[in-house]
């Protein structure tokens, strides 16, 4: 399954799923009178119920409006994920969708926050299954939303080792460095006569075959990894 | 100036009206005839209640700020760069359009919460008076701000040229 294909289908399940959330419950709110029946409020995305279904509210709270408008542009930019105009819709689609869970989100904490006195009215607010939903909803919709963008190629990596070449005459930085001094071949000859009780190590004696070449970190052999 | 220049130009605008319509008031509720004795008002950030019974103090808001500080913050990024690296630039298209969202569904929700919650569709009583304030405007003023800047700043695909419908004739040949 490709990255466009993945996007496109976690597309199509945020819009569902935002559409489905907007008529849960975002919050229930239970007015405690104390003496006579408490009264239990229910807030959808598109009005506020008491718990026989009547509305409450002369006018509509249509949180639901926005949530709509970025679940089509988001199933528009699933079904048009091709073209650059449909990426740019599921992108700002799913956006709208984050950035309005995010203000019922505020608006939920906010009531869920307010301590009430209780002397004459205790208010009770539990958060609804609907800003879970919607939350969700969003998360995945933005991560739909930047799977299926097209993002430039990356260079491939290089196999070999990497030389940069400089333009021009530059003749006072060897390409490898700076060249290990060279110490005269007398510096090498070893005695073979073991020190006499000096505590010291004795000096190795290397002897490599005629015609070998150096090893790493002696003049001129490998300076590198 | 260049298209994406002025795309540019229009979405440090529209930044300047979202971070200042989150300071402003969204929505006034308050009594004419008495001052002081009732009503509050509405920000991003608290809701300020005007009476002396109700002191403001330990009630908590819709705290809508947040998500417009955060707009705000992307339109200004995408704005600059658009002068940087092509790359800067991809990201502040996509920053533009994350932001055209946010702004928009904040607004919406703030707009929604007032003018039903709150009491602002209708009138609660006649005593009262209510108003939509000029941060709500501002915001609204926004979003069409970054919503054309956005289009703007975007890298469209050049239009290829349509062959024409109608070729040209040829001369007509003279005769001699």
């Amino acid at each position: 399954m490709t990255r466009r294909v993945l996007g496109v289908a976690a597309l199509l399940i945020a819009a569902t799923l935002a559409i489905v959330g907007t008529f849960l419950p975002l919050y229930e709110q239970v007015f405690d009178f104390g003496e006579t029946l408490p009264m239990k409020l229910e807030q959808s995305s598109w009005g506020v119920r008491r718990e026989n279904g009547q509305e409450v509210l002369g006018g509509k709270t249509l949180f639901g409006v926005p949530m709509v408008v970025g679940a089509l542009l988001v199933v528009l930019g699933a079904l048009r994920a091709g073209a650059r105009w449909g990426r740019l819709a599921a992108l700002v689609g799913s956006v709208l969708l984050l950035g309005s869970t995010w203000a019922v989100a505020q608006l939920v904490f906010a009531l869920w926050s307010t301590k009430s006195d209780g002397a004459v009215l205790a208010i009770h607010v539990t958060i609804g299954l609907g800003i879970v939903v919607l939350s969700v909803a969003s998360v995945v919709a933005v991560v739909g939303a930047f799977l299926v963008q097209e993002w430039p190629p990356r260079a491939p990596r290089p196999e070999g080792p990497v030389v940069y070449q400089l333009d021009g005459n530059d003749d006072d930085t060897p390409p490898f460095g700076i060249p290990v001094a060279e110490l005269p071949v007398s510096s090498y000859v070893d005695t073979g006569t073991r020190p006499a009780d000096t505590g010291t190590r004795p000096t190795e004696t290397v002897t490599r075959p005629a015609g070998a070449g150096p090893e790493a970190g002696e003049p001129g052999g490998r300076t590198g990894p | 100036m260049t298209r994406k220049a002025l795309g540019a130009v229009v979405l440090a605008v529209g930044a300047a009206l979202v971070l200042g319509g989150s300071a402003l008031e969204l929505y006034r509720l308050d009594r004419p005839h008495a001052p002081g004795s009732g009503g509050f008002a509405v920000t991003s950030w608290s809701v300020v209640f005007q009476s002396e019974r109700t002191p403001s103090s330990g009630r908590s808001s819709p705290r809508w700020g947040y998500a417009l500080v955060v707009a705000g913050v992307l339109v200004a990024f995408a704005a600059v760069a658009q002068f940087r690296s092509s790359r800067l630039a991809i990201a502040g298209r996509l920053a533009a359009a994350l932001a055209v969202g946010l702004a928009g569904a904040t607004t919406w929700s703030a707009y929604t919460t007032v003018t039903t919650l709150f009491g602002g569709g209708r009138e609660p009583s006649p005593r009262f008076h209510w108003v939509i304030g000029p941060g709500l405007w501002t915001l609204a003023a926004a979003c069409l701000v970054l919503l054309v800047g956005t289009v703007l700043v975007q890298d469209w695909p050049a239009r290829t040229s349509s062959p024409p419908e109608h070729p040209p004739e040829d001369p007509p040949r003279q005769s001699r």
